[in-house]
Protein backbone atom coordinates (compact mmCIF):
# COMPACT_ATOMS: atom_id res chain seq x y z
CA UNK A 1 0.00 0.00 0.00
CA UNK A 2 1.17 3.47 -0.42
CA UNK A 3 2.20 3.52 3.63
CA UNK A 4 5.15 1.15 2.79
CA UNK A 5 6.07 3.95 -0.34
CA UNK A 6 8.77 6.45 -0.19
CA UNK A 7 7.74 10.10 -0.05
CA UNK A 8 9.45 10.26 -3.26
CA UNK A 9 7.52 7.63 -5.05
CA UNK A 10 4.56 9.08 -3.96
CA UNK A 11 5.22 12.89 -4.81
CA UNK A 12 5.94 10.74 -8.08
CA UNK A 13 2.66 9.90 -8.69
CA UNK A 14 0.76 12.01 -7.44
CA UNK A 15 2.63 14.71 -9.50
CA UNK A 16 2.03 12.25 -12.55
CA UNK A 17 -1.96 12.17 -11.50
CA UNK A 18 -2.48 15.99 -11.44
CA UNK A 19 -1.53 16.29 -15.12
CA UNK A 20 -3.06 13.48 -16.11
CA UNK A 21 -6.48 14.32 -14.16
CA UNK A 22 -6.28 18.10 -13.77
CA UNK A 23 -10.27 18.26 -12.90
CA UNK A 24 -9.65 15.55 -10.28
CA UNK A 25 -8.39 15.44 -6.54
CA UNK A 26 -6.63 12.12 -5.08
CA UNK A 27 -8.16 10.97 -1.68
CA UNK A 28 -6.53 8.02 0.45
CA UNK A 29 -8.82 6.55 2.63
CA UNK A 30 -7.19 5.20 5.89
CA UNK A 31 -9.19 3.98 9.01
CA UNK A 32 -8.70 4.67 12.45
CA UNK A 33 -7.58 1.69 14.41
CA UNK A 34 -9.98 1.45 16.32
CA UNK A 35 -12.42 1.47 13.71
CA UNK A 36 -14.13 -2.09 13.21
CA UNK A 37 -15.03 -1.09 9.57
CA UNK A 38 -14.48 -3.43 6.77
CA UNK A 39 -11.25 -2.93 4.37
CA UNK A 40 -12.27 -1.16 1.02
CA UNK A 41 -10.99 0.25 -1.87
CA UNK A 42 -8.22 2.88 -1.02
CA UNK A 43 -7.72 5.40 -3.59
CA UNK A 44 -10.06 7.53 -5.32
CA UNK A 45 -10.08 9.98 -8.34
CA UNK A 46 -12.70 12.42 -7.13
CA UNK A 47 -14.11 15.38 -9.10
CA UNK A 48 -12.95 18.94 -7.58
CA UNK A 49 -16.55 20.32 -8.43
CA UNK A 50 -18.23 17.59 -6.12
CA UNK A 51 -19.28 18.32 -2.39
CA UNK A 52 -17.53 16.18 0.31
CA UNK A 53 -20.95 14.83 0.84
CA UNK A 54 -21.78 13.23 -2.18
CA UNK A 55 -18.58 11.68 -1.88
CA UNK A 56 -19.06 10.25 1.40
CA UNK A 57 -22.46 9.30 0.12
CA UNK A 58 -21.03 7.51 -2.49
CA UNK A 59 -18.46 5.44 -0.30
CA UNK A 60 -21.47 4.40 1.55
CA UNK A 61 -22.47 1.15 -0.05
CA UNK A 62 -18.77 0.12 -0.28
CA UNK A 63 -18.88 -0.17 3.27
CA UNK A 64 -21.04 -2.70 3.84
CA UNK A 65 -22.78 -1.00 6.83
CA UNK A 66 -25.53 -1.96 8.27
CA UNK A 67 -28.70 0.45 8.72
CA UNK A 68 -28.60 3.06 10.88
CA UNK A 69 -24.81 3.64 11.28
CA UNK A 70 -23.08 6.46 10.74
CA UNK A 71 -20.18 6.79 8.98
CA UNK A 72 -18.13 9.70 9.74
CA UNK A 73 -15.10 11.08 7.23
CA UNK A 74 -11.98 12.88 9.29
CA UNK A 75 -9.60 15.07 7.63
CA UNK A 76 -7.07 16.19 9.38
CA UNK A 77 -9.17 15.41 12.94
CA UNK A 78 -11.70 17.46 11.56
CA UNK A 79 -15.14 16.59 10.11
CA UNK A 80 -15.13 18.53 6.94
CA UNK A 81 -18.61 20.51 6.03
CA UNK A 82 -20.61 18.27 3.41
CA UNK A 83 -21.19 20.78 1.13
CA UNK A 84 -17.91 22.36 0.74
CA UNK A 85 -16.61 21.45 -2.33
CA UNK A 86 -13.95 18.87 -2.30
CA UNK A 87 -11.71 20.65 -4.67
CA UNK A 88 -11.63 23.49 -1.71
CA UNK A 89 -10.82 20.73 1.14
CA UNK A 90 -8.19 19.33 -0.98
CA UNK A 91 -6.43 22.69 -1.31
CA UNK A 92 -7.13 23.49 2.61
CA UNK A 93 -5.67 19.94 3.62
CA UNK A 94 -3.87 18.06 1.47
CA UNK A 95 -1.04 15.93 2.25
CA UNK A 96 2.83 17.00 1.67
CA UNK A 97 2.70 14.67 -0.95
CA UNK A 98 -0.25 16.12 -2.76
CA UNK A 99 -2.79 13.03 -1.52
CA UNK A 100 -5.80 14.08 0.69
CA UNK A 101 -6.09 11.43 3.29
CA UNK A 102 -9.44 11.11 4.60
CA UNK A 103 -9.93 8.48 7.80
CA UNK A 104 -13.37 7.00 8.36
CA UNK A 105 -14.40 5.47 11.57
CA UNK A 106 -18.72 4.32 11.89
CA UNK A 107 -20.98 4.68 15.18
CA UNK A 108 -23.96 2.92 15.63
CA UNK A 109 -26.59 5.80 15.90
CA UNK A 110 -30.34 4.99 15.36
CA UNK A 111 -31.77 1.68 14.88
CA UNK B 1 -39.13 -0.14 11.41
CA UNK B 2 -41.75 1.16 13.81
CA UNK B 3 -41.04 -1.76 16.39
CA UNK B 4 -37.59 -1.08 15.87
CA UNK B 5 -37.85 2.74 16.82
CA UNK B 6 -40.47 1.89 20.07
CA UNK B 7 -37.81 -0.69 21.18
CA UNK B 8 -35.36 1.77 20.98
CA UNK B 9 -37.48 4.86 22.29
CA UNK B 10 -37.76 1.87 25.95
CA UNK B 11 -34.27 1.10 25.58
CA UNK B 12 -33.50 5.17 25.85
CA UNK B 13 -35.85 5.70 28.07
CA UNK B 14 -34.87 3.35 30.64
CA UNK B 15 -31.23 3.72 30.08
CA UNK B 16 -31.59 7.76 30.38
CA UNK B 17 -33.29 6.84 33.90
CA UNK B 18 -30.36 4.41 35.22
CA UNK B 19 -27.75 5.73 33.77
CA UNK B 20 -26.11 9.41 34.93
CA UNK B 21 -25.47 12.26 32.31
CA UNK B 22 -21.89 12.37 31.97
CA UNK B 23 -19.93 14.81 33.60
CA UNK B 24 -16.40 13.94 33.10
CA UNK B 25 -14.91 14.85 29.17
CA UNK B 26 -14.73 11.38 27.32
CA UNK B 27 -14.47 12.83 24.03
CA UNK B 28 -11.61 12.36 22.78
CA UNK B 29 -11.47 8.24 23.67
CA UNK B 30 -14.71 7.79 22.68
CA UNK B 31 -16.12 10.41 20.87
CA UNK B 32 -18.91 11.30 23.47
CA UNK B 33 -19.54 14.75 24.86
CA UNK B 34 -20.45 15.47 28.68
CA UNK B 35 -23.22 17.85 29.47
CA UNK B 36 -20.53 20.38 29.99
CA UNK B 37 -19.08 20.16 26.90
CA UNK B 38 -22.65 19.72 25.25
CA UNK B 39 -23.56 23.49 26.18
CA UNK B 40 -19.88 24.58 25.48
CA UNK B 41 -20.54 23.22 21.97
CA UNK B 42 -24.09 24.52 21.71
CA UNK B 43 -22.84 27.76 23.01
CA UNK B 44 -20.09 27.93 20.18
CA UNK B 45 -22.20 27.28 17.42
CA UNK B 46 -24.75 29.92 18.49
CA UNK B 47 -21.65 32.32 19.04
CA UNK B 48 -19.96 31.39 15.37
CA UNK B 49 -23.50 32.53 13.45
CA UNK B 50 -22.75 36.33 14.60
CA UNK B 51 -19.42 36.41 12.79
CA UNK B 52 -20.71 35.21 9.77
CA UNK B 53 -22.66 37.77 8.57
CA UNK B 54 -25.91 36.64 7.29
CA UNK B 55 -25.12 33.35 6.59
CA UNK B 56 -27.82 30.76 7.03
CA UNK B 57 -29.13 28.65 8.54
CA UNK B 58 -28.77 29.20 11.72
CA UNK B 59 -28.63 27.44 15.41
CA UNK B 60 -30.28 28.61 18.47
CA UNK B 61 -30.82 27.36 21.77
CA UNK B 62 -34.25 25.86 22.63
CA UNK B 63 -36.28 25.94 25.97
CA UNK B 64 -38.43 23.44 24.39
CA UNK B 65 -41.47 21.91 26.20
CA UNK B 66 -41.62 21.88 30.18
CA UNK B 67 -42.93 18.76 30.92
CA UNK B 68 -39.75 17.07 29.08
CA UNK B 69 -37.16 19.05 30.27
CA UNK B 70 -33.98 17.55 31.36
CA UNK B 71 -32.85 17.93 34.73
CA UNK B 72 -29.15 18.17 33.36
CA UNK B 73 -29.52 20.72 31.13
CA UNK B 74 -30.12 24.35 31.65
CA UNK B 75 -33.45 25.05 31.44
CA UNK B 76 -33.25 27.57 28.54
CA UNK B 77 -30.74 24.98 26.61
CA UNK B 78 -32.40 22.13 26.24
CA UNK B 79 -31.76 21.47 22.71
CA UNK B 80 -30.39 23.44 19.71
CA UNK B 81 -32.45 24.14 16.47
CA UNK B 82 -32.07 25.39 12.94
CA UNK B 83 -35.10 26.05 11.09
CA UNK B 84 -35.47 26.10 7.40
CA UNK B 85 -32.80 24.09 6.38
CA UNK B 86 -33.10 24.02 2.25
CA UNK B 87 -32.73 20.02 0.86
CA UNK B 88 -32.06 21.75 -2.61
CA UNK B 89 -32.21 17.19 -3.63
CA UNK B 90 -33.54 14.08 -2.55
CA UNK B 91 -31.07 11.58 -1.40
CA UNK B 92 -32.67 9.87 -4.15
CA UNK B 93 -31.56 12.00 -7.14
CA UNK B 94 -27.98 12.17 -6.27
CA UNK B 95 -27.78 8.36 -6.49
CA UNK B 96 -29.91 8.59 -9.71
CA UNK B 97 -27.06 11.46 -10.89
CA UNK B 98 -24.32 9.12 -9.83
CA UNK B 99 -25.41 6.04 -12.01
CA UNK B 100 -26.07 8.64 -14.84
CA UNK B 101 -22.55 10.16 -14.39
CA UNK B 102 -20.67 7.30 -15.94
CA UNK B 103 -19.53 3.87 -14.71
CA UNK B 104 -16.75 3.91 -11.94
CA UNK B 105 -13.55 3.18 -13.33
CA UNK B 106 -10.39 1.95 -11.99
CA UNK B 107 -7.47 3.79 -13.69
CA UNK B 108 -3.63 4.17 -12.83
CA UNK B 109 -2.92 0.76 -11.78
CA UNK B 110 0.47 0.62 -9.99
CA UNK B 111 2.69 -2.28 -8.98
CA UNK B 112 0.90 -3.15 -5.81
CA UNK B 113 -2.20 -3.54 -7.16
CA UNK B 114 -4.53 -1.19 -6.62
CA UNK B 115 -5.61 1.29 -8.75
CA UNK B 116 -7.50 4.90 -8.54
CA UNK B 117 -10.94 4.59 -8.72
CA UNK B 118 -12.72 7.27 -10.19
CA UNK B 119 -15.99 8.11 -8.83
CA UNK B 120 -17.30 9.72 -11.80
CA UNK B 121 -15.70 8.13 -14.33
CA UNK B 122 -12.67 9.90 -15.82
CA UNK B 123 -14.55 12.40 -18.33
CA UNK B 124 -16.89 13.02 -16.36
CA UNK B 125 -16.00 16.32 -14.49
CA UNK B 126 -16.73 18.15 -17.42
CA UNK B 127 -19.93 17.60 -18.86
CA UNK B 128 -20.96 17.35 -15.09
CA UNK B 129 -20.36 20.69 -15.22
CA UNK B 130 -22.31 21.57 -18.20
CA UNK B 131 -25.17 20.36 -17.07
CA UNK B 132 -25.28 21.93 -13.62
CA UNK B 133 -24.33 25.67 -14.66
CA UNK B 134 -27.59 27.26 -16.31
CA UNK B 135 -26.41 28.64 -19.34
CA UNK B 136 -26.67 32.56 -19.56
CA UNK B 137 -27.04 32.10 -23.70
CA UNK B 138 -29.90 29.90 -23.12
CA UNK B 139 -31.89 32.51 -21.03
CA UNK B 140 -31.28 34.66 -23.94
CA UNK B 141 -28.95 37.23 -21.88
CA UNK B 142 -25.84 36.47 -22.82
CA UNK B 143 -24.33 37.57 -19.34
CA UNK B 144 -21.56 36.78 -17.80
CA UNK B 145 -22.37 38.44 -14.22
CA UNK B 146 -23.77 35.75 -12.68
CA UNK B 147 -27.46 34.93 -12.41
CA UNK B 148 -28.79 36.76 -9.66
CA UNK B 149 -28.33 39.77 -11.62
CA UNK B 150 -29.63 38.44 -14.94
CA UNK B 151 -33.01 37.35 -13.40
CA UNK B 152 -34.24 40.50 -12.33
CA UNK B 153 -32.76 41.94 -15.66
CA UNK B 154 -34.85 38.90 -17.56
CA UNK B 155 -38.56 40.01 -15.69
CA UNK B 156 -37.78 43.28 -16.13
CA UNK B 157 -37.55 42.89 -19.95
CA UNK B 158 -33.96 44.63 -20.31
CA UNK B 159 -35.80 46.18 -23.59
CA UNK B 160 -33.63 49.08 -23.41
CA UNK B 161 -30.57 47.50 -24.36
CA UNK B 162 -31.20 44.32 -25.81
CA UNK B 163 -31.87 44.06 -29.66
CA UNK B 164 -34.90 42.58 -30.74
CA UNK B 165 -33.50 39.13 -31.86
CA UNK B 166 -31.94 39.52 -28.05
CA UNK B 167 -35.42 39.37 -26.08
CA UNK B 168 -35.59 35.95 -24.30
CA UNK B 169 -37.73 33.24 -25.99
CA UNK B 170 -40.58 32.24 -23.40
CA UNK B 171 -40.80 28.81 -24.49
CA UNK B 172 -37.29 28.47 -24.66
CA UNK B 173 -36.62 29.81 -21.34
CA UNK B 174 -39.36 27.35 -19.62
CA UNK B 175 -37.99 24.36 -20.99
CA UNK B 176 -33.99 25.22 -20.22
CA UNK B 177 -35.94 25.91 -16.92
CA UNK B 178 -36.98 23.01 -16.11
CA UNK B 179 -33.97 21.02 -16.52
CA UNK B 180 -31.70 23.38 -14.62
CA UNK B 181 -34.17 23.99 -11.66
CA UNK B 182 -31.87 22.25 -9.28
CA UNK B 183 -28.69 23.73 -10.65
CA UNK B 184 -30.58 27.05 -10.45
CA UNK B 185 -32.02 26.51 -7.00
CA UNK B 186 -28.34 25.99 -6.01
CA UNK B 187 -26.60 28.58 -7.31
CA UNK B 188 -29.12 31.20 -5.87
CA UNK B 189 -32.13 30.76 -3.48
CA UNK B 190 -34.76 33.19 -4.75
CA UNK B 191 -37.67 33.03 -2.41
CA UNK B 192 -40.50 33.94 -5.18
CA UNK B 193 -40.46 34.27 -8.44
CA UNK B 194 -43.58 36.18 -9.68
CA UNK B 195 -45.14 33.30 -12.33
CA UNK B 196 -47.01 30.68 -10.51
CA UNK B 197 -45.71 27.65 -12.66
CA UNK B 198 -41.64 29.21 -12.21
CA UNK B 199 -41.72 28.95 -8.77
CA UNK B 200 -39.08 26.99 -7.14
CA UNK B 201 -39.92 25.02 -4.35
CA UNK B 202 -37.35 23.76 -2.03
CA UNK B 203 -37.93 21.92 0.56
CA UNK B 204 -37.09 23.11 4.17
CA UNK B 205 -36.15 21.04 7.72
CA UNK B 206 -35.71 22.01 11.09
CA UNK B 207 -32.83 20.44 12.20
CA UNK B 208 -32.39 20.00 15.94
CA UNK B 209 -29.38 18.56 18.23
CA UNK B 210 -30.14 17.35 21.63
CA UNK B 211 -28.27 16.00 24.10
CA UNK B 212 -28.43 12.25 24.19
CA UNK B 213 -27.32 10.03 27.22
CA UNK B 214 -26.58 6.64 25.34
CA UNK B 215 -24.32 9.04 22.69
CA UNK B 216 -24.47 11.97 20.78
CA UNK B 217 -23.77 12.55 17.02
CA UNK B 218 -24.19 14.89 14.57
CA UNK B 219 -27.04 13.25 12.00
CA UNK B 220 -26.15 15.77 9.39
CA UNK B 221 -23.07 13.50 8.04
CA UNK B 222 -25.22 10.75 6.68
CA UNK B 223 -27.69 13.06 4.96
CA UNK B 224 -25.93 14.44 2.15
CA UNK B 225 -28.46 16.80 0.49
CA UNK B 226 -29.92 18.46 4.05
CA UNK B 227 -26.98 21.21 4.16
CA UNK B 228 -27.28 22.36 8.00
CA UNK B 229 -23.83 22.73 8.57
CA UNK B 230 -22.88 25.62 6.57
CA UNK B 231 -21.67 27.05 10.53
CA UNK B 232 -20.68 23.60 11.70
CA UNK B 233 -16.85 22.50 12.07
CA UNK B 234 -16.17 19.88 14.32
CA UNK B 235 -12.92 19.61 15.87
CA UNK B 236 -11.39 16.63 17.10
CA UNK B 237 -8.23 19.00 18.55
CA UNK B 238 -4.67 17.34 17.86
CA UNK B 239 -4.92 13.61 18.59
CA UNK B 240 -1.56 11.86 18.12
Amino acid sequence: GSRTQGADERLQESTAMITNYPAKIFVIIRRFSRSNLSQMQKKYLVPSDMPVGQFIFILYPRLHLSPGTTLFMFVNNTLPQIASLSGSVYDSYKDMDDFLYMCHNSEKTFS
Amino acid sequence: MQVKQSVFGLYKGTVERVTAPRTASAFLEKGVLSVPEFVLAGDNLVAKIKHIVAKFPTWSWCAGDPSKRKPYLPADKQFLVTRNVPCLRRAISVEGQYDAAGAEVVVEDDQDGEGWLATHGVQASKPEEEEDIPDMDTFGMGRSDGIKSSIPSYFSGGKEEEEEEDIPDMDNYKDTRADNLAAAERSCIVAEEPEDDNILRTRTYDVSITYLVIFLKFIATVIPTIECDSTMVVDLGSTS
